[in-house]
């Protein structure tokens, strides 16, 4: 545990106001070694200003989502709330993360118990973006975590093992994975998101590493829209560290 | 004071959810633009060509230049009160924080109405496009132009009650296939008339009526200018409202301005204004049959069905947003701003736009509406011109507009003497019905707004 100093990462996880979709409690307890900022969102149809909408549904859908951040502060999860009133949720989602640094984005979904996690690893640059995340994710659980690089044609599955996820699982050791709990799985396939997709079911999380420069990008992406759609798990996308410089640009020109 | 910063908690600090409600700016440049153009395109080519060259001839050119040139002369001022207040709104926000409640009140009613009035013409236009289609069709109903705009007034009052789409992208789908018919309509018909096809041009005096009639087109064409400060109504949801106000507002009254002269250019030289005139609100199919055949009628009409309902339902929408405004400073009451809790659409602001549309379409005198819209925004613009000009002489603490208006107090004063000017133009029927309804709003405000304090302008 080599990061007990430094605060753990933290996770969006939104929700839709007035009529949230429901967090299984398992999840939220999966949660409990991350910092949480909790965004609740109002979709506002063109034809209403969203100030409108806010004199309205303000009072009543802040106190919905005080009630959701309540279950995470009551399991010892440190949460900030965010209400906003959009006409496009995500753009909202998108600039929240940004604004407060999140490192990665919860696509909620069922879970029973959090007992294997699911990592499917682009490369060794993607195993260094994601590594923190992991240390900080499974501190506390027991849950055993399964780095999955899907091998190109031109590489074997040997290859894969000594130059991916060997090095990977030597990196997730730096940030204090416990290297019992990590398995190695290298595997040929043709298209990696339906090989993906395909392990995915068996697993009860899976964190993705973003590939794109946007959140936005991320949700309406190949791989992670496709894992999010075909399996039950929730999924968590790592966001990329070098798109907060850029966004962050764009805010303050915004600003 | 909508985009809160971030808040950098420290882990230690205990979760303490934050009270402020957020919203989401999600409007960038080209919507804008789509806003502003979209609004003003369905008027200026599809419906006014043939009346206006029946009145002026080919110099109905310079009727739209003026247009064009008065809307210019408001839109600079008005993009930097937009910058200081990017507050949805719009002209009645400007009006009232600066120039008080009576003439905020006279402006926002004024505005609610003129927009009510402009897509009342709106959808008169889109009558005569849809009977000349169903005519081309061979499709003989026994509905007149006035019961198709009824049906469409209602259907579109409805549509924007209950829809959840959104249909901000179909607008932008919209604008962007207009400028693709209308680049390949004026492309084509500029070449014509340059003889590159060999088409003879009609030889014509350029003032076949004089010059007067030349202002009084421009006060009555003055509608295709009404869209760019509707702009400003959602200034609340631009992104980057200091960057994308004012080239939002400034780039659509430049891009429908010569989208107009170029429409009469090509039209008065290819059919002459006489038969233009003969023709009537859709003399711009002609125009399109004379170039490109059945498919040129064709796309034109297609164009003018999309264009006049493009701008008659972003009109309503602003008549709603209007009507919202106005009820959040207490000036009317704050029923109209219930939202449907099922649709999330203010449903009683989109009825108090749509009726009254229903029944000035039953009145049926188009140009009379056209004016009478024009008359109500002319009001606004030359108040809003005002409004600069007091806002500088003595500006308040929280005035820190982003973009300034160059050449203050020349451009703000010329643009509210023109706009003030141009109503003289206009046809003793209209200035009767717009004054009268200026007069009722200020009596609105006397019996029922006089108490109403507005708070100051906040940064």
């Amino acid at each position: 545990m080599t990061d007990s100093i430094l605060p753990p990462s933290s996770i969006l996880v939104d929700v839709e106001l007035p009529d949230p979709k429901p967090l299984p409690a398992s999840l939220i307890e999966a949660l409990s070694p991350l910092r949480v900022v909790l965004l609740g969102w109002f979709a506002v149809p063109e034809q209403t200003s969203p100030a409108q909408a806010r004199d309205q549904f303000g009072e009543e859908t802040q106190a919905i989502l005080d009630t959701i951040a309540g279950r995470f502060a009551e399991a010892g999860i440190e949460v900030t709330t965010r209400l906003v009133f959009t006409g496009d949720e995500l753009d909202t989602i998108s600039r929240i993360s940004v604004e407060e640094k999140c490192d990665a984005v919860l696509i909620p979904g069922g879970m029973d118990e959090l007992r294997r996690v699911l990592v499917p690893l682009r490369g060794l640059e993607n195993a260094h973006q994601i590594a923190p995340f992991i240390a900080d994710l499974c501190r506390d659980a027991t849950a055993t975590v399964t780095l999955l690089h899907v091998v190109e044609e031109d590489e074997t599955e040997a290859d894969s093992r000594t130059d991916v996820l060997e090095p990977a699982a030597d990196r997730m050791r730096d940030y204090g994975v416990d290297t019992g709990r990590l398995e190695l799985d290298a595997l040929t396939a043709d298209d990696p998101a339906d090989a993906i997709v395909d392990r995915a079911a068996a697993y009860d999380l899976v964190v993705l590493g973003e590939t794109e420069p946007s959140v936005r990008e991320i949700l309406f992406g190949t791989v992670p829209e496709r894992v999010v759609t075909t399996t039950d798990a929730p999924v968590m996308v790592v966001r990329h560290k070098d798109a907060d410089v850029d966004a962050a640009e764009q805010a303050t020109q915004a600003a | 004071m909508t985009n809160s910063a971030p808040q950098n908690k420290t882990p230690t600090e205990p979760a303490a959810p934050a009270e402020q409600k957020e919203l989401e700016r999600t409007l960038g440049l080209l919507p804008a633009l789509a806003i502003g153009t979209g609004t003003m395109v369905g008027a200026g080519i599809f419906v006014f060509p043939g009346l206006a060259a029946g009145r002026a001839g080919p110099a109905a050119m310079l009727s739209f230049a003026i247009g064009a040139v008065i809307a210019l002369l408001v839109a600079l001022p008005t993009s930097e009160l937009a910058t200081a207040m990017p507050e949805s709104g719009g002209g009645y926000f400007f009006v009232s924080r600066a120039l008080g409640t009576l003439l905020g009140c006279m402006v926002g009613i004024g505005q609610w109405l003129g927009l009510v009035f402009a897509s009342a013409f709106y959808l008169m236009g889109f009558g005569h496009y849809l009977s000349d289609l169903l005519r081309e069709l061979g499709i003989d109903l026994p509905l007149s132009v006035m019961g198709l705009a009824l049906g469409m007034a209602i259907l579109l009052t409805g549509v924007s009650i209950t829809g959840t789409e959104n249909t901000g992208d179909l607008q932008n789908w919209i604008v962007g296939s207009l400028l693709v018919i209308l680049g390949g309509f004026l492309g084509h018909g500029g070449l014509d008339v340059l003889g590159v096809f060999g088409q003879q041009r009609v030889p014509e005096a350029f003032f076949p009526y004089g010059t007067m009639p030349v202002f009084t087109t421009a006060a009555l064409v003055f509608t295709s200018y009404l869209g760019f400060v509707q702009i400003a109504t959602v200034a609340g949801e631009i992104k980057e409202p200091s960057r994308t106000l004012p080239r939002a507002m400034i780039g659509s009254v430049l891009l429908v301005g010569t989208l107009y002269v170029l429409t009469i250019f090509i039209g008065t030289s290819l059919l002459g204004s006489e038969q233009l005139s003969e023709l009537g609100e859709t003399a711009v199919v002609n125009v399109g049959r004379s170039i490109a055949g059945t498919f040129g009628a064709a796309a034109l009409l297609g164009g003018g069905l999309l264009a006049t309902l493009s701008s008659a339902n972003a009109s309503i929408l602003s008549a709603s947003r209007s009507i919202y405004a106005l009820s959040r400073d207490d000036l009317v009451p704050s029923q109209v701003e219930q939202i449907n809790r099922r649709f999330r659409t203010p449903h009683v602001a989109l009825l108090l736009a749509g009726g009254p549309i229903v029944v000035l379409i039953l009145f049926g005198r188009v140009e009379v509406l056209a004016e009478v819209a024009s008359l109500l925004h002319l009001f606004m613009y030359g108040l809003i011109c005002v409004a600069l000009l007091v806002l500088r002489q003595s500006p308040p603490a929280g005035y820190q507009p982003s973009f300034r208006c160059p050449g203050s107090p020349v451009v703000p004063l010329l643009g509210a003497l023109t706009s003030f000017g141009l109503v003289a133009f206009m046809n003793p029927l209209s200035i009767g019905i717009g004054g009268g309804i200026l007069i009722a709003t200020a009596g609105w405000y006397l019996c029922y707004a006089r108490t109403v304090p507005i708070s100051e302008i906040t940064p």
